[in-house]
């Protein structure tokens, strides 16, 4: 942002909804999801605040792989891509469950902000492709 | 008003497992190439690399390079673009001499990555991605290779046999290369059954962690006109896309690469089709299909039919990796561009041995910056 209020070309500043488990978190401007550890204001709506250091995403699993990485707590996970139900992409790990990866596979996670360091998207599989419908109305319910 | 510019020595060192040092990589490098271009001296030095500090010690290879040739107080600096380096420091040698500021130009592309253990090589590569949004969730370079690759298969139903076909093609032709590092034959079979790195990339569809050094000179037209065997560049493309997969509209489309090819071959008034050699960035099979459809060479979710028909053979219509590509030469990352672009310019002087492309004119050289976050393409042709 100029010192005179205009748009610097390029720049993503932030827009918050209140609601802190909305669905998706992202920016008016760039319609990307972050989590970042300072103050905001959109350049599409002019609003400012604090983001939240936790929200709810959901969305649809686009593809995985097994990480060749470990947590040093041997926790399973896999990295996997996916494309929330807001629109952008995430690239996120997956705890790995009884339920099948598989591409269409719906799935829900958190973004959470950590005192210091960058966000993490941790996700897992709610259900696979073909009862994607019925994993909806459970979640609404 | 640009000048023209040509290529008036080039020399590539052999890729190597573990190399003594930078300085000695650098140096062999730059002075074959200067021999070859009968120079003892140049108006400037351009040296590309990735990420030698991190896997040396070694910053500061501008001057490393001007000294160790004994040309200090010559201009020289280093350029960095990932594994686009090369083909970065490349660019800007060819943008400064086509802008009239100097006449001739070393550019080196150098890189010693032996130095640290895979796993810190791994996450030292893997800052070539979104360091935050990519790496900070547990991506590797390979990973996100992995997931591309998946997506691939299952979108086009296309079978990974078919992709590791582009493995063994330049297996193939590393056989007889002289600076190539795997110098090794490889069956589809021993290639499918080789160990998962990251589901679903096998090892034999990645390119190896390894050190080396390429060197070209450049010339503005009034010098590189003495030279029979000069190599014209007639087209150079940089474009630039997201540092992340995930912010991409497509997961599966290189835009960086389709609009850097096409502004190359605007500039050099040439159609795809009319190229002879192609050399490009096979860091991961999966790659491979993904630049030939950035190129136009085959429609999207087809590229990977190029293998299978066997038009990446040397005498086919799309002759790709013919010293080995970065599959089988090696993928010394920071130095990987210049390998390709010397490796074109033995193909266009006609000194490719049994390398040789039949009849090669023209060459378009692809190098990939991250995971298509930098796109340099380059169009030569030979004088003869």
């Amino acid at each position: 942002m100029k010192p005179d209020g205009t748009s610097v070309g390029g720049a993503h500043e932030l827009c918050w909804p209140r609601d802190s488990t909305a669905d998706a978190t992202q920016c008016c401007a760039c319609e990307r999801v972050h989590v970042p550890a300072r103050w905001h204001r959109c350049l599409g709506c002019g609003s400012q605040g604090l983001a939240p250091t936790r929200v709810e995403l959901r969305g649809v699993f686009e593809s995985w792989t097994v990480p060749h990485t470990v947590e040093p707590d041997g926790a399973e996970w896999a990295l996997g891509l996916v494309t929330l139900d807001a629109g952008p992409m995430l690239t996120v790990r997956v705890k790995i469950t009884g339920i099948p990866l598989s591409i269409g596979a719906r799935v829900a996670g958190t973004a959470e902000r950590p005192a210091a360091g960058p966000e993490r998207f941790w996700f897992e599989v709610l259900s696979a492709p073909e009862t994607a419908d019925a994993a909806l109305t459970e979640v609404a319910a | 008003m640009m000048r023209d510019v040509a290529i008036i020595g080039a020399a590539a060192a052999p890729v190597q497992k573990r190399a003594p040092s930078i300085r000695e990589l650098a140096l062999r490098a730059s002075v074959d190439a200067l021999a070859d271009a009968r120079l003892e001296h140049v108006d400037a030095i351009v040296v590309g690399s990735m990420a030698s500090g991190e896997f040396t010690g070694q910053h500061h290879l501008g001057p490393l390079v001007a000294d160790q040739l004994h040309l200090t107080p010559v201009p020289a600096l280093r350029v960095e673009a990932a594994c686009a380096s090369g083909s970065a420091a490349f660019h800007v040698a060819h943008v400064a001499i086509a802008s009239g500021m100097y006449d001739s130009a070393l550019v080196t592309g150098v890189e010693r990555m032996s130095g640290v253990s895979t796993a810190v090589a791994s996450r030292i590569l893997a800052g070539a991605a979104d360091y935050e949004y990519e790496v900070e969730q547990g991506a590797s370079f390979v990973g996100l290779n992995a997931m591309v690759m998946r997506r691939y298969l299952s979108d086009f139903d296309v079978g990974h046999d078919q992709l590791i076909q582009f493995a063994v093609n330049a297996h193939r032709n590393a056989l007889t290369s002289p600076h190539a590092l795997l110098k090794a034959s490889v069956t589809v079979d021993e290639a499918m059954s080789s160990r998962v790195v990251a589901d679903p990339v096998r090892l034999y569809d990645c390119s190896p962690i390894c050190d080396g050094a390429a060197s070209i000179v450049l010339a503005a037209d009034e010098v590189a006109q003495d030279y029979d065997e000069a190599v014209w560049v007639r087209g150079a493309g940089l474009a630039t896309d997201t540092m992340s997969f995930h912010d991409r509209s497509d997961l599966l489309t290189l835009d960086a690469s389709r609009i850097a090819a096409e502004r190359a071959l605007e500039q050099a008034q040439m159609a795809v089709d009319d190229v002879d050699v192609y050399e490009i960035h096979d860091a991961f099979t999966v790659m491979t299909p993904l630049i030939l459809e950035s190129l136009g060479l085959y429609p999207k979710g087809e590229g990977w039919r190029a293998a299978s028909d066997g038009e990446i053979a040397l005498d086919g219509r799309v002759p790709i990796s013919t010293f080995g590509g970065l599959k089988a030469r090696g993928h010394p990352v920071g130095a990987t561009g210049m390998y390709q672009l010397v490796e074109a310019t033995h193909q266009l002087r006609g000194e490719a041995g049994s390398n040789q492309v039949p009849a090669a004119h023209t060459a378009l050289v692809q190098n990939m910056g991250g995971t298509g976050s930098t796109i340099a393409i380059h169009i030569l042709e030979a004088t003869r």
